[in-house]
């Protein structure tokens, strides 16, 4: 590892927030310096999906991928959306009116004790990731590999794409590890692991961005603390996998759609959509997992034209995954789905229970997900006592659908065993798709909780 | 406080360990369980042309062995050696405990470790 590859990748991880930036804008308006420091994370996720589904377009109609493609893509999104935003203008008049609870000096101590805490993880997270070796079987077997192909052959090499296990599977993340590689000049494997780590700061950036100013730092810090050093997170936050990837981008935009539900502002839902489309972009799941989250926030809001609008989205994320399946289709590669076929599922009923009682036993056994899925319903009653019924019943409904799908995923696979062991049953990955959007709506189900209330005016 | 000075000590000690691997060993990493030498991947990279390979198991015995070399070897050699390619019907020919004699009468032995892996060229 030398600091000259970091380097490479650094300028990766800052050309997606400097193309994410000029999304946000363009979205938003343009933004002032407090503005960008705050959403900066969010900005960072825009741009990470934006330039990859676009990259993925170039190589789908024949344009090689290289250093080149990505850096002109990127540039370009930058431009684009920057020029937007200035025609758009100032995004300064984007506020509303919040009620915040009044900790006094302990806000204050409180934020910097989670900032410096949040500091100090990250400062060890980095050492972890950058010696560390690719230790994930599947890392190995596939998704290193296609990234491979993509780096060293400039797009989807037909033997590699058609003959590796999960060839059907999306190639969002082929393409950020084949970015990486290009930055860093060499298909550094080892060095690789710090994509993810940047991955892990521009989540964490972007739930404090779109947080801060509504929950008060009593609530915010603690409950980031909790959910940075819960064991999925620390075992499995830095591995070359997609899984974490695609509940950083599945969380920022439930976080997005229940800011929407308040505020109404476009950005929010048209900023969850692109990343919503990353999610589907990123593993075959991820579109059943957006389904959930949609299909939650649809109960929740129980309006006529909140439906609409979240059916539409719906279908315009399933719309930014057909491309990826012409290619499947025209190269005979089997977008492979349940064993079981997606109906065929229901007549392995005898598989039910124990799906369902796996699935449970993952997201509330505290050897992996700590105590934080246990806060939910406790969280959610705090909600609904502190007027906000509407939140809670979307997180409930989130979390009981998100159950659901698990459960049915081990049950339409009838050759998967009922383990937690993941070499034989994904549940324990999957099962970030409903806990870590759970663990982002924490603090907004916990705010104003404190006697001391008062109704301030913060920027959305 | 206890989980998150957990955590952090966590990473600090994977971060010892990872930095005490020599640069063979990470840069192997899941494949020091699947391939018992490494000479024997090192030795078709360095193969002057960018051939393609496959790699042939077979019931001999190789030293080393663990349950996964015979099962994923293919696997672990087509991402560590890229861009060479996998090819069924190559003639560089990664052997782990295979017979050469089965490869066919031309065979010629690049490289072996003497306990189970070799390197060979089969002639057409």
């Amino acid at each position: 590892v030398t600091v000259d590859v970091i380097f490479g990748l650094a300028v990766l991880n800052l050309l997606f927030l400097v193309a994410g930036t000029g999304v946000l804008g363009s979205l938003r308006g343009r933004p002032s310096v407090a503005d960008l420091l705050r959403l900066g994370g969010v900005a960072y996720l825009l741009g990470v999906t934006v330039v990859l589904f676009l990259v993925v377009l170039e190589m789908l109609v024949g344009i090689p991928f290289g250093l080149a493609s990505v850096v002109v893509t990127g540039l370009l999104v930058a431009t684009v959306g920057g020029v937007a935003a200035v025609v758009r203008g100032d995004a300064a008049d984007a506020t509303c009116t919040r009620r915040i609870a009044s900790w006094g000096g302990f806000s204050v101590f409180a934020a910097a004790v989670g900032l410096a805490g949040l500091v100090v993880y990250f400062e060890a997270a980095f050492r972890s990731a950058r010696l560390a070796g690719l230790f994930e079987y599947d890392a190995m077997s596939f998704w290193v590999p296609k990234a491979k192909a993509i780096y060293f052959f400039g797009g989807f090499d037909r033997q590699f794409f058609t003959s590796l296990p999960g060839a059907s599977y999306p190639p969002f993340l082929p393409i950020l590890e084949a970015a990486s590689f290009a930055f860093m000049r060499a298909a550094d494997t080892v060095t690789l692991h710090l994509a993810f780590w940047f991955l892990l700061v521009g989540f964490f950036w972007a739930i404090v961005g779109l947080l801060a100013l509504r929950v008060e730092p009593m609530v915010l810090w603690p409950l980031l603390l909790l959910f940075a050093v819960t064991p999925v997170v620390v075992d499995r936050g830095l591995q070359a996998l997609a899984d974490m990837f695609l509940d950083y981008l599945l969380a920022v935009a439930a976080v997005l759609l229940a800011l929407w539900f308040e505020d109404r502002h476009g950005w929010q839902l048209t900023s969850a959509f692109i990343l919503l489309a990353g999610a589907a972009g990123v593993k075959r799941e991820g579109l059943l997992l957006v389904l959930c989250l949609l299909a939650a926030a649809v109960l929740a809001m129980r309006r006529r034209t909140s439906t609409i609008s979240l059916t539409v989205l719906f279908v315009a994320v399933f719309v930014t995954t057909i491309p990826w399946r012409i290619w499947l289709d025209e190269h005979s590669v089997a977008a492979k789905g349940p064993s079981a076929g997606y109906l065929g599922s229901f007549g392995q009923l005898a598989r039910a229970w124990p799906s369902l009682h796996l699935t449970l036993t993952v997201v509330f056994g505290l050897h992996w997900w700590s105590i934080l899925p246990w806060l939910v319903p406790l969280a959610a009653a705090a909600a609904i006592l502190s007027g906000q019924p509407r939140l809670a019943l979307f997180v409930v409904s989130y979390l009981v659908i998100g159950i659901v799908a698990c459960s049915w995923v081990t049950m339409a696979f009838p050759e998967m065993p009922i383990t937690t062991n993941d070499a034989l049953n994904p549940i324990v990955r999957l099962s970030g798709g409903v806990v870590i959007p759970l663990a982002a709506f924490l603090p907004l189900l916990l705010r104003g909780q404190s006697s001391h209330v008062a109704e301030v005016v913060v920027p959305v | 406080m206890v989980g998150f000075s957990s955590a952090v000590s966590k990473f600090g000690a994977r971060a010892t360990g990872y930095a005490a691997l020599n640069r063979d060993d990470r840069a192997f990493a899941v494949g020091n369980s699947i391939i018992p030498d490494k000479q024997v991947l090192y030795e078709v990279r360095d193969q002057p042309r960018p051939e393609a390979f496959r790699v042939v198991t077979g019931p001999g015995p190789i030293t080393d062995a663990t349950a996964l070399t015979r099962s994923s070897a293919d696997d672990f050699a087509r991402y560590f050696l890229m861009p060479r390619r996998l090819d069924p019907r190559a003639s560089l020919v990664i052997c782990l405990g295979c017979a050469p004699s089965a490869l066919g009468s031309r065979v010629h032995r690049l490289w072996t470790d003497h306990a189970g892996s070799s390197v060979l060229v089969v002639g057409r």
